[in-house]
This record gives C-alpha cells, structure tokens and sequence, in this order.
C-alpha cells in the first residue's frame, strides 16, 4: 500500500493521521485525550490509556521509519480501544524483551520499560502484520478495570 | 508541563504541573542540569502530575543517581495512577517515595 501524505490531516474525530516525528506525539496524545474527556472516562483509565499511546507511538516513531501512521480510538461502555496503523518496516514491539524491575539503582536499564510498562496497565495489548502495515490494538476495559 | 522551582539554601522544591511524558520529559532534564549544583536536599512535589511515562523515569532515575552523590531526593503527593506506575517498574525500590 503506498499512500503519501505531504501534511498532517485529521480525518474525523474518530481518528487522525500523521508523520511519525517526535512532533506529532503530542497531536497523537491530545487527539486521544479529547475523544476520552467527551467520553467522560474516569481519569484511572484515561491516564493508563495516555502513558500506554505515549509509548506505542514513541516506538513507531523510534523504530517504524513509517512515512504515516494512523491513530483511530474507540470508546464505547466496555472498553476504550486505541489503533495504531503504521507503513514502516515489520516491527512486533511485544517481542521486546523485558527488563529486569528488580535490578539494583546503579544497574538499572530504561530500554524495553516503555513497552513492559504499557503491557502491564493495558488490559490487552495486541500486534497484527498484514497489508504491509504494522497494526497495534491497545484496550482497557471499564468494568473490573485494574 | 509546568515546572515550578522553590529553592531555600541547599534545598529545592521541584513541582511538576501537568504530564511527564515523551515530550516534557527533555524540559525536565533541562531544568535540572541547570539547578542541581550545591542541592543536597531535593523534593519532587507531584501533587499536580498526572502521570509518568518511561521517558520520565528515565529523568528520575538519572536525578536519583546524581543525589545519591549529593545528598537526597524524596518524591512527595503521588497519585494513584503514578504509584502504579513505580510499582510495577520497580521503582518503589529504588527511589524514596513519601
């Protein structure tokens, strides 16, 4: 699938499509953050949900070399579920190996947090390849929510 | 992110208004490569931060190693959601959280 797309553009308010650049991660999060305050979410879930986009999208951003990506969310009375889509190279970032949270200060790593940190808020976490796109699948249920 | 800085001698009060993320984390570091020399007592106030990502805990940790050369960092008024967060990184271990 090539697509180009010279600028940022949002689609609608259900999703929004951007060059991944450290510069559009704040577009991404506000975008998400809107659609979760006119949802009315309970800040528990919404903050789990904004740390977890922070650090799906830093790794597209990190490590896709996409030319877009697109980020649609979804909110209905089960759940909040936010898609990442991106045309970068094959990249499962649920492979990353986690690190060691029981390491000493002076031993202690930040590579490979981000992503064990968003597996462990996130009620699921989910990595799909197809299309030649990259497809990430964040979700936190309402109910029973952690 | 707003960063407000309250200093009396050797002590500084550092309050964080806002989200410690990707994006404010660098502004964090800034400030602190610019305010930590003579300090050797250091509070972070986190009443008014709403959440941490790794990016942040990547600022915490470094501070944390640089006051444990020089004296010491607390981290006050945390809420629910950063607790967590510390919690399940291990950081409740490694940094002092009252």
């Amino acid at each position: 699938m090539e697509e180009k797309i010279s600028s940022i553009e949002t689609n609608d308010s259900q999703n929004i499509t951007v060059i991944p650049s450290s510069d559009t991660i704040p577009q991404v999060q506000s975008f998400v953050e809107i659609q979760m305050e006119k949802a009315m979410l309970p800040m528990r879930i919404s903050h789990k949900m904004s740390i977890s986009v922070d650090e799906l999208f830093t790794n597209i951003v990190q490590y896709s070399s996409a030319s877009w990506a697109k980020v649609s969310c979804h909110i209905d009375e089960e759940k909040v579920e936010v898609i990442m889509l991106d045309n970068g190279v094959r990249y499962n970032p649920l492979l990353k190996t986690d690190p060691d949270v029981s390491s000493s200060l002076e031993k202690r790593q930040i590579g490979g947090l981000g992503i064990f940190m968003a597996k462990k808020l996130l009620d699921e976490l989910d990595y799909e390849y197809s299309n030649n796109l990259n497809k990430v699948t964040l979700l936190i249920k309402r109910k029973e929510s952690k | 992110m707003e960063i407000i800085k309250t200093q009396d001698g050797s002590a500084l009060t550092i309050s964080l208004i806002g989200r410690l993320d990707t994006t404010t984390s660098p502004q964090l570091e800034k400030e602190l490569s610019a305010s930590l020399s003579g300090i050797t007592d250091l509070v972070f106030d986190f009443e008014q931060l709403d959440y941490i990502s790794s990016a942040g805990l990547r600022v915490l940790l470094s501070t944390q190693k640089l006051m444990n050369r020089q004296g010491s960092m607390v981290i006050k008024n945390t809420n629910d959601t950063i607790d967590e967060v510390f919690e399940i990184t291990g950081f409740v271990d490694i940094l002092t959280i009252e």
